[in-house]
């Protein structure tokens, strides 16, 4: 991920756009491999920085993950990976754990997916897509996100939405665009599928004429898989 | 009514497992939720509780706000209390969360169930927080609220939650809802339990290490009498996340965060149960419906600089007065000093540590105190948001 110490360079998702299509039309799935030290001039991934890296590469289809460093290097400007030059457990081992135990959930769903469209919200980056509402996700609202629509083998539509703000929580509404009545979420302590899941069980989802609107709170850089049916 | 023990509590429990509620017990809290599949099984975990030195509160569906409307009512209350009463491990009996006053009456009725059942036993309920709505409340103003449920449902102990700590900054209801609880706790003379943020969710932010200091301590120096966290394991809901223990059950650094607190608590929290809170007063800028510091008690100046600290004073049972100073600046240390305004010769700090009275510890040796003919000065550090509980005697 391009975060430095002063700065961010704005081609991350360009570059995820560029693999993303590439690899959909030779029909392979893509990996992406994101930044889990320090070193040279790349700043210390903050927890937020790592979830954003994880969850907008799954919005963008990504199939396969890897982390730029486990050890850290004994060179002199690597430091604070996951294990550290003397083979300790750092800080970052746990935030990396947790990220990988949700993947570990979502990820037997995600590599059977197709991903059909992704765009952003409010604002594309350099090289993105804004949301033009032609898909099932016809407006979104509530935060900063990327939307990421999906299909299944048979034919069923997926959505993911990630939160693109590293800072603030989103509560955002979602218009889709769907002859289907249910939507479910994928549940990353269980891995299985539920009801999404609003605290004190109030409703996320509610059905009309044209399709269904569906709220719930995103933490900052988090991110949601549902499946419409 | 005095609580024997200083409780430290939390919401969201772990699976009944010795190994969870051991983990629980390492983490420094004292009180703990507990539900069961049958009395067999709470027994076992009150049997693990007690082999742990802690308590369990038992949680139990059919025990709720709404169970007077049930003919044999009160057999329930009579199984659920027989059921556990003689067990040495048993804290009390989970009632309700956040009633408004239309269920205040029902609540009245349970309460003195519990107390006819088992009157050793604190039968708990707790109460909004003063940002809730008046449809939520039932009152216009949250003070009426407090003395209405007071009066009506005579609780043993006045439990509410305030989670202030927001992505955008605090909410200014923290303190002033401190003080109406405070205000209502001291004139129904029960002790008061504050439930405050660990795990963020919706726009709460997650708290850090000092946060966390921050809102355990602040409620210390009001007075309170118990604490407790919300939650301990992260449910797997909405925005929910960075819990004590996540959702894979694996403990997160804030666990070690709040151990830490905790064992502090426990140090503290035994003298705590034996002071009554005499005043609390902010020092520099008052929040809006606090005391600003007035020089008028015990404490009868502040250095220049100590412009953001809370002065809670404290009586014991013999007399003596007792203040906690707490930093409420969650960025930096200060440098505390005070002109205390009396005639008694002595200066004691409670240690964190031994949990023992002792001399102020300064580094070095230096002397903390200094004796005059009207008063003595003392003089020492004070951690981002940290507190120092301190008693005067002859």
């Amino acid at each position: 991920m391009p975060f430095f110490e002063t700065h961010e360079f704005p081609i991350y998702f360009e570059n995820l756009e560029i693999v993303r299509e590439e690899a959909l039309r030779a029909g392979i799935p893509f990996w992406q491999i994101i930044l889990s030290c320090a070193l040279f001039n790349y700043r210390d991934p903050t927890l937020a920085d790592l979830r954003y890296g994880v969850y907008t590469t799954l919005a963008y289809g990504g199939q396969a993950l890897a982390y730029y460093t486990y050890w850290t290097h004994d060179d002199a400007s690597f430091r604070e990976g996951p294990i550290d030059k003397y083979g300790a457990r750092t800080p970052m081992f746990k935030v990396i754990q947790q990220l990988n135990l949700e993947m570990q959930a979502l990820g037997p769903w995600l590599n059977k997916l197709t991903s059909t469209r992704v765009a952003h919200w409010p604002e594309a980056p350099i090289g993105a897509r804004l949301l033009d509402g032609e898909g099932i996700v016809a407006e979104v609202s509530g935060g900063s996100v990327v939307v990421g629509e999906f299909e299944s083998q048979d034919g069923e539509p997926w959505v993911m939405v990630a939160n693109t703000d590293r800072s603030a929580s989103a509560f955002i509404t979602l218009r889709l665009r769907t002859p289907y009545k249910q939507i479910a979420e994928v549940s990353r302590s269980s891995g299985q599928l539920r009801p999404i899941a609003r605290d004190q069980g109030v409703n996320a989802a509610f059905g009309y004429e044209d399709g269904m609107v569906v709220r719930f709170w995103l933490a900052p850089a988090d991110g949601r898989l549902m499946r419409l049916y | 009514m005095k609580l024997e023990r200083f409780p430290i509590s939390f919401w969201v429990q772990p699976k009944n497992t010795y190994e969870a509620w051991k983990e629980v017990a390492e983490g420094g809290y004292t009180v703990a939720p507990f539900s069961a599949e049958s009395v067999e099984e709470g027994r076992q975990v009150l049997d693990w509780m007690a082999e742990l030195g802690i308590q369990g509160m038992v949680l139990n569906s059919k025990v709720n706000w709404s169970m007077t409307a049930k003919a044999g009512w009160k057999d329930v209350v009579a199984d659920i209390t027989a059921a556990y009463k003689d067990h040495p491990a048993l804290w009390g009996y989970f009632i309700t969360d956040e009633p408004g006053l239309d269920r205040f009456e029902a609540l009245g009725e349970i309460v003195a169930a519990f107390k006819v059942a088992d009157p050793a036993h604190i039968a708990y309920i707790n109460l909004f927080p003063n940002y809730a709505a008046a449809d939520q409340l039932g009152t216009i103003s949250y003070d009426r609220h407090l003395e209405t449920y007071l009066e009506i449902v005579k609780p043993e102990l006045l439990s509410y939650d305030n989670y202030s700590l927001m992505e955008d900054g605090d909410r200014p209801q923290y303190f002033p809802n401190l003080e109406s609880i405070r205000a209502a706790a001291l004139k129904a003379d029960v002790p008061f339990m504050n439930i405050f943020l660990a795990t963020p969710h919706f726009s709460y932010r997650d708290p850090s290490a000092a946060d966390m200091r921050w809102q355990a301590y602040t409620s210390l120096a009001y007075g309170a009498k118990a604490i407790a966290y919300f939650t301990y394991v992260t449910p797997d809901v909405e925005n929910y996340r960075n819990g004590p223990i996540s959702i894979y059950g694996i403990k997160t650094p804030k666990y070690d965060i709040i151990r830490q607190i905790n064992l502090e608590v426990q140090a503290l929290g035994k003298w705590l149960v034996g002071l009554k809170s005499t005043s609390v007063q902010h020092t520099g800028c008052a929040p809006a419906g606090t005391e600003a510091f007035c020089g008028c008690g015990l404490v009868a100046e502040v250095g220049n600089s100590n412009n953001n600290l809370l002065l809670g004073e404290f009586a014991d049972e013999e007399g003596n007065p007792w203040l906690m100073v707490v930093n409420k600046c969650r960025e930096r240390a200060v440098w505390v000093t005070l002109k205390l305004r009396t005639q008694l010769g002595s200066l004691h700090e409670v240690a964190r540590s031994t949990g023992e009275l002792r001399a102020i510890a300064r580094d070095q040796g230096v002397d903390a105190f200094k004796r005059y003919e009207d008063g003595m000065t003392v003089a020492f550090w004070l951690a981002p948001a940290d507190g120092r509980l301190m008693r005067l005697s002859k």
